[in-house]
């Protein structure tokens, strides 16, 4: 009998049997495996849907925030209006003695806008005031807030009881500030940024214009203040030269060296510069000389400021929306507001700035004779108590 | 007798006289130089910022010579008399008011020698600087304000003095903690002080020393 059948076929069921014992003991592992598979699926499939509802849920919050604020935006439950000059409340919390004080201070910023804007200024129109009662920013007390509705980063706080004058104020403050971020870019450059009034020049101002000419450390300003027209122009950056030009159109080798005399450095070679440049004199050293100084503008900005604002005074009606619209470069546009050629402008200017100089440090005669009315005063009081 | 008085408090006063009148005739003339050079001036060539500067300094260091002044000339007459139980104003045929009146006019001389100081100082330096043609040099008005505000300083010390006596002292100390605790407890309530504006008040016109906190420069616009 041939044996083979046979022990192929032990063999095969001790194959199976070994098989069956093989797969009894592996499918628990592969079960459990599968299940973790699954579970991980399941779990990653819920974070991602959290996920997205979580961002759902934030642009649904940043939505309702916006259309809170759009509501609140739009709520004006009180107006105060003077002119065009409108300051609107979106709640009721401001106390009525506040609002009082409020009105009077509309009132007066209008009255001392209008000579200058004009009496139907539709850029004052176009830019409410908006009056809150909040905290003030350390959050020690309540104060009042003044924000240009268009232009929210302009506003001022009102601490305490404002007088009208004080409100006044920072209304023409915070108007200038929207009229220079309107202004045309030209100006805007050539007054780097200054604000643009909404008033006219007061004596102050005219005063700080001639003290700016009077005190430069630039001859061609000083010389301004004297009366010459060309250094005015020279002065405030209005004639045509380039900027490569004006360091020595501005400063004379002597201006240079006083520059440099109170210059400093850490560098010892740029001290000896400056040293040798005060001491003496010579255009060459001063020039190299101010290659390392912050060499200042002959006329401080607030001072071409000043000057816009006479630009506007001088073109009369519609000046002030002509300046707003103006395109054209700096000289030329300060003629096209004023109506008149560029150096019949700097010329006015000028003399009014002369006409502003006082001589401060002559004691008044009020102030003298208020000195010894004290004095006999202070002497009577003296003489009456005896010991 | 204003020339007895005169006399007297002359020789009371006369060794802090001549140093005050050193000081005023120095300040303007070596300062402004000092403060100019300090700033880095080399020579005469000085920047117009550190000259008006300088003539600021200057200024604030007259405002000093005169309260010294003031204070010095009005409390002095006072301490010689206290110190002898007021014997000498007693034993005068004169009133109480009138003695006292010659005591406050006596005194009142004796401002002009500092005065006198000042302006020569303020001349000499003014001659010694060189200026640009926009700026002026005032030492007439330099004096002249030296002198109207240490006659009120010294009216004002002369008359504390003389109303409260011994006690003038103990007063002004009183008064200023006074001060301090009513600013305290303004602040407190209202947040709002009220120092800065009792001070605006009496250095601005019509306030007493408006002349003494105006602008004391000797090199001005």
């Amino acid at each position: 009998m041939d044996a083979g059948p046979v022990l192929r076929a032990i063999a095969a069921g001790l194959a199976l049997v070994a098989g069956v014992a093989a797969a009894r003991a592996q499918s628990p592992a592969r079960g459990a495996s599968d299940m973790a598979r699954r579970n991980e699926a399941v779990a990653a499939q819920l974070r991602s849907r959290l996920r997205a509802t979580a961002a759902n849920a934030d642009r649904l919050k940043a939505r309702l925030e916006v259309l809170e604020d759009s509501v609140q935006r739009e709520r004006v439950v009180d107006s105060i209006r003077s002119g065009p000059v409108v300051a609107i409340m979106r709640s009721d919390s401001l106390p009525a003695d506040i609002r009082q004080r409020l009105a009077a201070g509309v009132e007066l910023a209008w009255a001392r806008m209008r000579e200058h804007v004009g009496p139907n200024s539709a850029f004052v129109a176009a830019h409410p005031v908006e009056a809150t009662w909040r905290r003030d920013p350390f959050g020690w007390r309540q104060v009042t807030m003044l924000t240009m509705v268009e232009s929210r980063g302009i506003s001022r706080y009102l601490f305490g009881d404002p007088s009208p004058d004080e409100v006044a104020v920072a209304i023409v403050e915070m108007y200038s500030g929207i009229a220079g971020e309107l202004g045309p870019e030209s100006i805007r450059r050539w007054t780097r940024h200054q604000a643009i009034a909404v008033v006219r020049n007061s004596p102050r101002d005219w005063e700080r214009v001639a003290d700016a000419l009077a005190t430069s450390e630039a001859t061609v300003a000083r010389r301004c203040d004297l009366g010459e027209l060309s250094q005015c122009i020279t002065a405030l950056e209005l004639d045509a030269g380039s900027s490569a030009d004006r360091l020595h159109a501005w400063y004379s080798p002597g201006d240079m060296a006083a520059l440099s005399s109170g210059a400093s450095s850490r560098d010892s070679a740029t001290r000896a510069l400056f040293r040798r440049c005060a001491t003496t004199r010579t255009t060459a050293v001063c020039e190299a000389a101010m290659q390392h100084i912050n060499v200042p503008t002959p006329v401080p900005t607030p001072t071409r400021a000043a000057l816009v604002a006479f630009a506007v005074e001088r073109g009369g009606d519609g000046a002030f929306d002509r300046l707003l619209a103006a395109k054209a470069p700096a000289a030329e546009a300060l003629a096209q507001v004023s109506g008149i050629p560029i150096e019949q402008l700097v010329a006015e200017w000028q003399r009014r700035a002369a006409e502003a100089h006082t001589p401060r440090s002559l004691p008044s005669l009020l102030s003298t004779a208020g000195a010894l009315a004290w004095m006999l005063l202070f002497g009577a009081v003296a003489v009456r108590r005896r010991p | 007798m204003l020339r007895q008085m005169l006399y007297t408090q002359w020789k009371w006063s006369r060794l802090e006289l001549a140093v005050y009148a050193v000081y005023g005739f120095v300040v303007p003339t070596i300062a402004m130089k000092a403060i100019s050079l300090g700033s880095g001036a080399v020579g005469d060539t000085i920047a117009v910022s550190d000259l008006l500067s300088a003539s600021s300094g200057t200024g604030g260091a007259l405002i000093v010579l005169c309260v010294l002044c003031a204070v010095s000339l009005a409390a002095r007459p006072w301490i010689a008399d206290d110190a002898c139980r007021h014997s000498l104003a007693l034993s005068l045929p004169v009133s109480w008011s009138a003695y006292v009146r010659l005591r406050f006019a006596a005194g009142a001389i004796l401002l002009f020698v500092p005065t006198l100081a000042v302006w020569f100082g303020s001349t000499l330096a003014g001659l010694s600087l060189s200026i640009p043609d926009s700026l002026h040099v005032y030492p007439t008005s330099i004096a002249a304000r030296f002198l109207a505000s240490a006659l009120v300083m010294y009216a004002a010390t002369f008359a504390l003095q003389y109303v409260t006596g011994r006690k003038a002292a103990r007063v002004v100390a009183a008064a200023i903690v006074v001060l301090l605790v009513i600013e305290g407890v303004v602040q407190l309530a209202t947040g709002q002080g009220i120092m800065l504006r009792a001070f605006d008040t009496v250095t601005s016109w019509p306030g007493p020393f408006e002349v003494v906190a105006a602008r004391w420069m000797l090199v001005d616009v």
